[in-house]
């Protein structure tokens, strides 16, 4: 997958121009789009670059928003990052897209609280049932990064 | 890849199992076999611990604690019980004072027989 | 005929570790299955949170009994990304070398799972039995079968002296001698064939679909391999195959992972014999520099994920872990369907599961 195609790709789909990518370690590029778009461009890294391998999908409550990371794969790893208010957070799910996003989204939605709209399960998937308390993965308020 | 029937790479298997040697340690009428890099009882070498406390620090099952009162009091305390014997403390440790030594560790049905005092220090002040 | 629900776990004779099926069945056939998962959550990602990076090397070591090397390696390889530290060559040599011998035993313990679930009680016998061949090697040279406490951040906390390098290839010898036996059984043994081909099968749009990793997607044709495709220790200084199948079901999966055994064997022949000179450690700082690192590596069962964001202090903001159970388990309803009672330990047993490693 060629990182400069699939930008332009990008730029054009989501009408983002100064949409660019940054590298991570390990030998990582990692490209930022707004939430409410992320199911476009996934759209697109899947129709037309035919990247399917999500590897994961990482959550976290920096304090101050959710950050989410989409670890994709395809000979090398792709991560498109977005955020959510920490204030009912909830976007997109891709598990029509790619149905082995549905562990994850599970996962995600069960430890931040994140509402992953049109996803098939309502179950926890590592918590007990009968889970009284808040997310695990929250942080407190009050504490910042 | 070998054309030869099950059966004929079996039977020579079953033969040369009948003839080995028993591999069942009768333990604890019988030592354990322990390798020479075992990881078991820890032992301080109470001469070289100078009581920093950079084991305490390090340990990941919090299976250490130093009780200090003054730079030449001390005592380093192990929780056998919480200790995962994972050897970071060895590596933690900058006087090479501490080592996880090849003895296995024993069982006791009395939870204060693994509270163990590694070090006590108490040499008066100069 | 009508319908009854089975249900199997959380505790259960067949099952080695704790998971939940209700399988749903109309005579001898699976019409339905439902899974739960999560008996053994540990909250390990919150749990790394709260100690500092040195310590959490332990923590990873500890999220699985079979593959503790790999989740070390995965980690440490992500904080010294993040250092931006350089490791010793011959402590990256030593790493992969237990990397591989960590496949090896992770591979003999499944077989002997494998066989013993389809009745085949003398092959679990002689796995486990020629499984001590490698852990006695582990065990000399870490002190532990499992959990070796080898990996730390910089480098490895173990040598291998000249002098026992024979010692190792002697016993490398005499485990290629019984992979030979079990190649040859497996591969004639008609029972062991009519239990597994044709059973489990998923075709590689499935393995696809699922994102699943791997040897149980490798035994379906795709052709992922953290090893190969992004070489990380010194996996690019190896020569090996990435073995692949076609025909998806356990018996594909049974030949990949006892040839994998057989090219782990040559990997760490070339390790041993190609081992450099050279310091064990780098040391390492105890703060590490804001960033964020995603640490890929091929454990046993497939890709390995370590993402980890460090805040500048001594201790991880966050550490994510995906193992490669996960995907896999999203197929069994797949896998399943349709089939004979009598064909779900089979199935349960093909692909390999590590539920300590999917709970966390």
């Amino acid at each position: 997958m060629n990182v400069e195609l699939l930008l332009q790709a990008l730029r054009e789909v989501l009408s983002a121009p100064s949409l660019d990518a940054e590298y991570l370690p390990i030998d990582e590029t990692c490209i930022a789009v707004p939430a409410e778009c992320l199911r476009r461009a996934v759209d697109v890294l899947v129709g037309r670059f035919r990247v399917t391998h999500l590897s994961t999908i990482t959550a976290e409550d920096t304090g101050l928003e959710i950050v989410l990371l989409y670890h994709f794969w395809d000979r090398r790893g792709l991560t498109l990052r977005t955020s959510l208010p920490r204030d009912g957070p909830h976007i997109a799910s891709l598990a029509r897209i790619i149905p082995g996003a549905i562990f994850y989204e599970q996962e995600v939605a069960e430890m931040l609280g994140v509402v992953f709209d049109g996803h098939p399960v309502a179950a926890s998937l590592l918590l007990p049932d009968d889970w009284e308390g808040p997310p695990p993965l929250r942080r407190p308020t009050g504490d910042d990064v | 890849m070998s054309r030869r029937s099950s059966l004929a790479h079996l039977l020579p298997e079953l033969v040369r199992t009948l003839f080995a040697r028993r591999a069942t340690v009768r333990f604890p009428s019988e030592p354990p076999v322990l390798a020479e890099a075992y990881r078991g009882r820890g032992v301080v070498h109470a001469e070289l611990c100078v009581g920093c406390g950079l084991c305490v620090r390090d340990c990941p099952a919090f299976a250490l604690e130093l009780e200090r009162e003054g730079r030449h009091r001390f005592r380093l305390v192990h929780f056998e019980d919480r200790c995962a014997y994972c050897g970071q403390c060895v590596d933690s440790c900058r006087q090479d004072a501490i080592a996880l030594v090849s003895e296995f560790p024993r069982a006791s049905p009395c939870r204060t027989a693994f509270t163990r005092v590694l070090v006590t220090h108490e040499a008066s002040e100069e | 005929m009508s319908r009854i629900t089975i249900p199997i776990g959380p505790q259960h004779p067949a099952l080695k570790e704790p998971l939940s099926f209700l399988l749903t069945v109309e005579g001898e056939r699976i019409v339905e299955s439902a899974l739960r998962i999560g008996y053994v959550h540990r909250g390990l990602e919150r749990l790394f949170q709260d100690r500092s990076y040195v310590q959490n090397v332990h923590i990873a070591e500890r999220v699985c009994g079979i593959c503790s090397h790999i989740h070390t390696t995965a980690y440490c390889q992500g904080v010294e990304a993040l250092l931006g530290l350089e490791v010793p060559r011959r402590a990256l040599y030593v790493r992969t070398l237990l990397c591989e011998l960590e496949r090896i035993h992770s591979h003999l313990l499944w077989l002997g799972v494998l066989a013993e679930h389809i009745g085949f009680t003398t092959v679990f016998m002689y796995a486990w039995r020629d499984r001590e061949i490698v852990l006695d090697i582990m065990e000399d040279l870490s002190g532990g079968r499992v959990a070796h406490a080898v990996n730390a951040i910089g480098g490895v906390r173990i040598d291998i002296e000249n002098d026992h390098i024979p010692a190792i290839h002697a016993r490398l010898d005499e485990l290629e001698r019984q992979m030979e036996m079990f190649l040859g059984v497996i591969q004639h043994e008609r029972t062991f064939q009519a239990r597994t081909r044709g059973v489990g099968c998923l075709t590689q749009e499935q393995v696809q679909r699922y994102c699943v990793v791997g040897p149980v997607a490798r035994a379906s044709g795709v052709a992922m391999d953290i090893r190969r495709d992004q070489p990380y220790a010194v996996y690019d200084e190896l020569s090996f195959r990435v073995i692949t199948a076609d025909e998806g079901d356990v018996w594909a999966r049974t030949m990949v992972r006892a040839l994998e055994i057989v090219e782990s064997m040559g990997m760490c022949r070339q390790l041993l014999d190609k081992l450099p000179e050279g310091p064990l450690a780098s040391r390492a700082p105890r703060r590490v520099p804001a960033g964020l690192v995603i640490s890929r590596c091929e454990a046993p069962r497939g890709e390995l994920l370590y993402v980890i964001r460090s805040d500048g202090s001594d201790r991880p903001a966050r550490v994510k872990i995906r193992t490669p159970t996960l995907p896999t388990l999203a197929t069994l309803k797949d896998q399943l369907r349709g089939v004979h009672t009598a064909d779900v330990p089979t199935i349960l047993a093909g692909v390999d599961l590590c539920i300590a490693c999917a709970d966390r």
